[in-house]
């Protein structure tokens, strides 16, 4: 059977029984869907953890009796820690300014404006190198600072990010779980549109090896429609996914007031890959799933 | 061609084919007439490469069929007409004699014309595009039939053509099977209508007699009928002495004729 004879098939098919090739595209579809999407929020997340990331810090506040050679020799010590980017003194009138500055932004608690110079205390901030264990130094900094004499108060910028990470193992739970159930959907609806016409199916092997088909040539339209329909289903359900992708993204960096770099969508190797795969699961569960005669398996 | 040398089958412990052999060259017609259980079928099924001896050799266009791989069978399949009355009952009697086309390798454009073609010789324009389950039986042996010439494959073997047929469509059909042989076709026809098999004759076919699993009066069951081309006919005519080569120049050899 030529090629061009078994894609006439298909169409015919196609055309006869449409529910089976479309159950087939949209079970993949579906299957690409959440799979793609599981893969964005991985992305994302991690994007995510990135801006946060940078911006972990340590601040420990100073006891007013402390001295300037103690402070000085604390921000030597401080600058070699491993892990640490940067030290700096903040003095009580920067801490009011940014205080100034913050509550300007947010317009609200004025009366922190008429706050009188040098209540705020002095303090050290420490910043750390970015990187995945920063939460975990930033703790462990600030534990260790909270036992220095002249240390009043110690702050670990860390919180948001540890509970981004605990959100993150979460949320590759739940995609794990919605993958899992994804796929066994998706793959029974593909063994129902595989499977339906048993026995027209089958009669139609019987004739074919009467004419003299190869077990090849019987397979061949099963194999290429299934390919064409996965095939289908994947780039609908990625277009899907780049239409939605930007607006994600937008909404996310809105409402966490984060600028998450502008995290990108799949390469397009990435996509050429996924559509490859899905044609190749396509088309190799079509030829499995075509009957072939006893005996005659290719 | 289509030559079967000392070819015998068997069902069970039953056998029904003993020691068979005959010959039809390209061009020619040969008709097996035989009663109900005569082996015709096993006959037809081994002569198509349909169906394994288990003793003898089957040639088809002068490749033994026992020298080839299992995987080459299906490329001698496809070059044999068959008759069989499994049809696709969802398909049209177009698409069912399409298909066999297509098999061959055939374009498409060259299918649908040639299938159209020999529905049109047998009467069936009318019912080209109708589901083959909406047929009346004897239409569906004609679209079967069909199926089996369409293409002029360089052999035929046609098992009971005329079965559920009426007496003018069995003369048309005769018609087109000699029409398919005048296009060079070796054509192998069985059957048990005694009213087709002698109009085949009469338009020139040679016929043998099948009784029982054996070609009717050979000495040991075994007849090697090899048949001349037309212009030696005569000498392969149902007259001829079964059990002997009958018409000499076929290219079998009378003493490998006799020895079996």
């Amino acid at each position: 059977m030529t090629v061009a004879w078994a894609l006439r098939q298909i169409h015919r098919e196609a055309r006869q029984r449409p529910g089976a090739l479309l159950a087939l595209g949209g079970a993949i579809a579906v299957l690409v869907l959440v799979g793609g999407a599981a893969a964005l929020g991985g992305r994302l997340s991690m994007s995510i953890a990135g801006a946060l990331e940078q911006n972990v810090h340590v601040i420990a506040y100073l006891g007013g009796d402390g001295n300037d050679v103690e402070r000085t020799r604390l921000l030597e010590v401080l600058g070699k820690l491993p892990g640490v980017a940067e030290v700096r003194s903040v003095e009580p009138d920067e801490a009011l300014a940014r205080l100034q500055a913050v509550t300007g932004t947010l317009g609200q608690a004025r009366s922190a404006l008429s706050v009188e110079a040098g209540f705020l205390p002095r303090s050290i901030e420490i910043a750390l190198r970015p990187g995945p264990q920063a939460a975990a130094r930033a703790a462990e900094l600030a534990a260790r600072l909270r036992g220095v004499a002249g240390v009043t108060e110690v702050d670990a910028m860390t919180d948001g990010l540890e509970r981004l990470h605990s959100w993150m193992t979460l949320g590759r739970w739940l995609a794990r779980t919605a993958l899992a159930l994804s796929a066994a959907g998706a793959l029974a609806l593909v063994a129902w549109s595989l499977g339906r016409d048993r026995a027209g199916r089958r009669q139609r092997a019987q004739v074919l090896h009467l004419l003299g088909e190869t077990p090849s040539g019987m397979r061949l339209p099963g194999g290429l429609g299934a390919g064409a329909g996965a095939l289908a289903g994947a780039a609908m359900a990625l277009a899907l996914l780049a239409a939605a992708f930007p607006h994600a993204v937008a909404a996310l960096e809105e409402k966490a007031g984060l600028s998450l770099g502008g995290p990108v969508f799949f390469a397009p190797t990435e996509i050429a890959l996924a559509l490859v795969a899905a044609a190749l699961v396509g088309a190799v569960l079509g030829w499995l799933a075509s009957p072939v005669p006893r005996g005659e398996h290719a | 061609m289509i030559r079967l040398d000392g070819v015998s089958c068997e069902r069970g412990d039953r056998t029904v084919l003993e020691g068979v052999s005959l010959s039809v060259a390209e061009g020619e017609v040969l008709v097996v007439h035989g009663g109900r259980g005569s082996g015709k079928s096993v006959l037809c099924a081994v002569a198509a490469a349909r169906d394994v001896p288990a003793r003898g050799t089957v040639w088809v266009a002068s490749r033994n069929l026992g020298d080839l791989q299992r995987a080459s069978l299906p490329f001698v399949r496809r070059n044999i007409g068959y008759l069989t009355p499994l049809l696709l009952d969802d398909e049209s009697g177009l698409e069912n004699v399409m298909l066999a086309v297509a098999v061959r390798g055939e374009a498409i454009s060259a299918t649908g014309l040639e299938a159209a073609r020999v529905l049109a010789a047998l009467g069936l324009e009318a019912c080209c595009d109708r589901p083959v389950a909406t047929l009346s039986a004897g239409e569906r042996q004609l679209v079967a039939l069909a199926r089996a010439l369409a293409g002029t494959p360089p052999a035929v073997v046609l098992d009971e053509p005329t079965a559920g047929l009426d007496a003018e469509d069995r003369a048309r059909v005769a018609d087109v099977v000699a029409a398919t042989a005048a296009q060079g076709a070796a054509v192998l026809c069985a059957t048990a209508d005694e009213a087709f098999a002698q109009a085949l004759a009469a338009g020139g076919a040679h016929r043998v007699r099948l009784s029982s699993g054996r070609l009717a009066g050979g000495s040991s069951g075994s007849a090697l009928i090899s048949l001349a081309p037309r212009a030696t006919a005569q000498a392969s005519s149902p007259a001829g002495t079964a059990g002997q080569p009958i018409g000499a120049p076929t290219g079998v050899p009378a003493g490998r004729a006799r020895g079996g």
